[in-house]
């Protein structure tokens, strides 16, 4: 295979590949989130995932929860997980799934041990032997046909449709035309453009799937009190900013996906089957770290994310390459900042050459760079809650 | 009026080729010789008007009903004339 049309990485009994070989560590409730955090800092090379709720939680709020742990459990950067709660009949939920899916699943559940540091050490012990267990897994060479790409954009401003997004979407071009797959997310932003993602949907099905996304989202604003909430885009701070229209808002944020045909539209934390690879929508909503949490469900290893203000977060699951196109924020020192492609601004470099910065980042990530949110430990998983935010 | 903060010699970024606006990097004063770069030429017109950082100006006479093109697709159609070198937004645009 050629240099730019493989990846060293970690195979998966599933046939999935990791860019990374993480031991994830995943708090299944609210209440034993602080226990999960401990367990994370005693282990090295552990990642983790926490959440608010957990209990009690009905109807489609459930039912999501259910496939973004079970997604992020499957994410192939992780080699095993270890599952955090209040009690056994949680724990044995998840875990059943997980094993029978071949990766290796332990359950500490607080209630076996009636104990916060007995139980603490019991998810140490164990995390500690999965990740020597698994730490003697090499990378060996795989097609980039395996790598799934979210591109991601938060903390926007104007440079973010002029320079950091074109470039992202030309990176995102890039890998499809190696044979790996990119994801969009966040149907609010993409509302004013989904006319133009129907035009380049592979065909009527898709086409219908990613207009329903759009019409689905209104009318769950509509429930939530939001009249109209297309009124209400572009803001009065876009129109200051200078965005005239919400097409003209749309676009700018469509444009970090790159310019392939959409191949399908799958619901949020759904698995994203890269069959055929390509370009593909996932309907999530749209603050930073709930799309990306949906990234993470979805199976991408890497998250390309543009910011223009500066934005500090990452999934904790998903290596995620921060990028952005914005010379002020460049030099008032953006600390996580992997890509800074702020020279499209200043004349000095083309949005081709920033896409070109971008996707050898992203191949070298691939190949085990670690990106600085990844190295700060700041990432942050989100799972969504239906009607509550867009 | 800002300061020239960013861009340098450069005033305007236009997006694609078939665009008919560029987008200002800083607020751009009547009468000045703009410079607009796209990919790796330079295109140069004269402002009319005040256009600020971040908003667009016309690249070239667009006509009442004609589409506004940016990104190198539609994204709303002019309300009135406008001239090359004018401020493109909300006051001669609707969606």
């Amino acid at each position: 295979m050629g240099k730019n049309e493989s990846f060293f990485g970690f195979e998966r009994d599933d046939g999935s590949a990791g860019v990374r070989n993480r031991v994830g560590i995943i708090s299944l409730m609210d209440n034993s989130n602080g226990l999960a955090l401990k367990i994370h800092n005693n282990v090295r090379e552990t990642d983790l995932v926490t959440d608010l709720f957990g209990r009690k939680m009905i109807g489609r709020n459930h039912e999501m929860r259910m496939k973004a742990i079970h997604g992020m459990a499957m994410n192939p950067n992780i080699c095993a997980v270890v599952l955090v709660s209040l009690h056994k009949p949680s724990t044995d939920a998840f875990a059943g799934p997980i094993a029978d899916a071949g990766k290796d699943v332990e359950c500490i559940a607080f209630q076996e041990y009636g104990s916060t540091f007995r139980t603490i050490e019991a998810g140490t012990v164990a995390a500690a032997k999965l990740v020597r267990k698994h730490s003697t897994q090499q990378r060996v060479e795989l097609p980039l046909s395996k790598l799934i790409f979210g591109s991601e954009c938060g903390g926007s401003d104007f440079s973010s449709g002029l320079s950091g997004n074109p470039a992202l979407g030309h990176a995102a071009d890039m890998l499809m035309d190696a044979g790996g797959t990119v994801v969009l997310s966040e149907t609010a932003e993409i509302m004013g453009a989904e006319h133009l993602l129907a035009e380049r949907s592979v065909n009527q099905s898709v086409a219908a799937a990613i207009v329903q996304s759009i019409a689905d989202m209104e009318e769950m604003s509509r429930m939530g009190g939001v009249e109209d909430i297309r009124k209400t885009n572009p803001s009065a701070d876009n129109i200051n900013g200078g965005l005239t229209t919400l097409a003209e808002k749309a676009l700018g944020a469509v444009k970090k996906a790159g310019t392939k045909t959409l191949q399908g539209v799958v619901d949020y934390c759904d698995p994203v089957v890269p069959n055929p690879p390509g370009f593909y929508f996932m309907s999530t909503p749209a603050p930073a770290c709930e799309s990306m949490t949906g990234f993470a469900a979805g199976g991408c290893q890497i998250i390309g994310f543009n910011t223009g203000l500066g934005q500090p977060s990452s999934h904790p699951f998903t290596p995620t390459i921060k990028v952005s196109g914005n010379p002020l924020t460049a030099e008032r020192g953006f600390d996580d900042l992997d890509v800074d492609v702020s020279d499209i601004m200043r004349g000095q470099m083309s949005i081709e050459e920033g896409g070109e910065k971008i996707f050898k980042e992203l191949m070298s990530v691939a190949n085990g760079r670690r990106t600085f949110t990844e190295l700060f430990d700041t990432g942050q998983s989100t799972i969504g809650v239906a009607g509550a935010s867009f | 009026m800002a300061e020239k903060d960013f861009g340098g010699n450069l005033d305007a970024l236009m997006v694609d080729k078939k665009d008919n606006v560029a987008v200002c990097l800083h607020d751009v004063g009547n009468g000045t010789k703009a410079e607009v770069r796209l990919g790796k030429d330079n295109i140069s017109l004269t402002s009319k008007g005040d256009i600020p950082r971040g908003h667009k100006i016309a690249m070239r006479d667009i006509i009442k009903g004609e589409k506004i093109i940016k990104y190198g697709e539609v994204i709303g159609q002019a309300t009135l004339d406008i001239s090359k070198g004018q401020h493109v937004h909300v006051h001669n645009v609707t969606d």
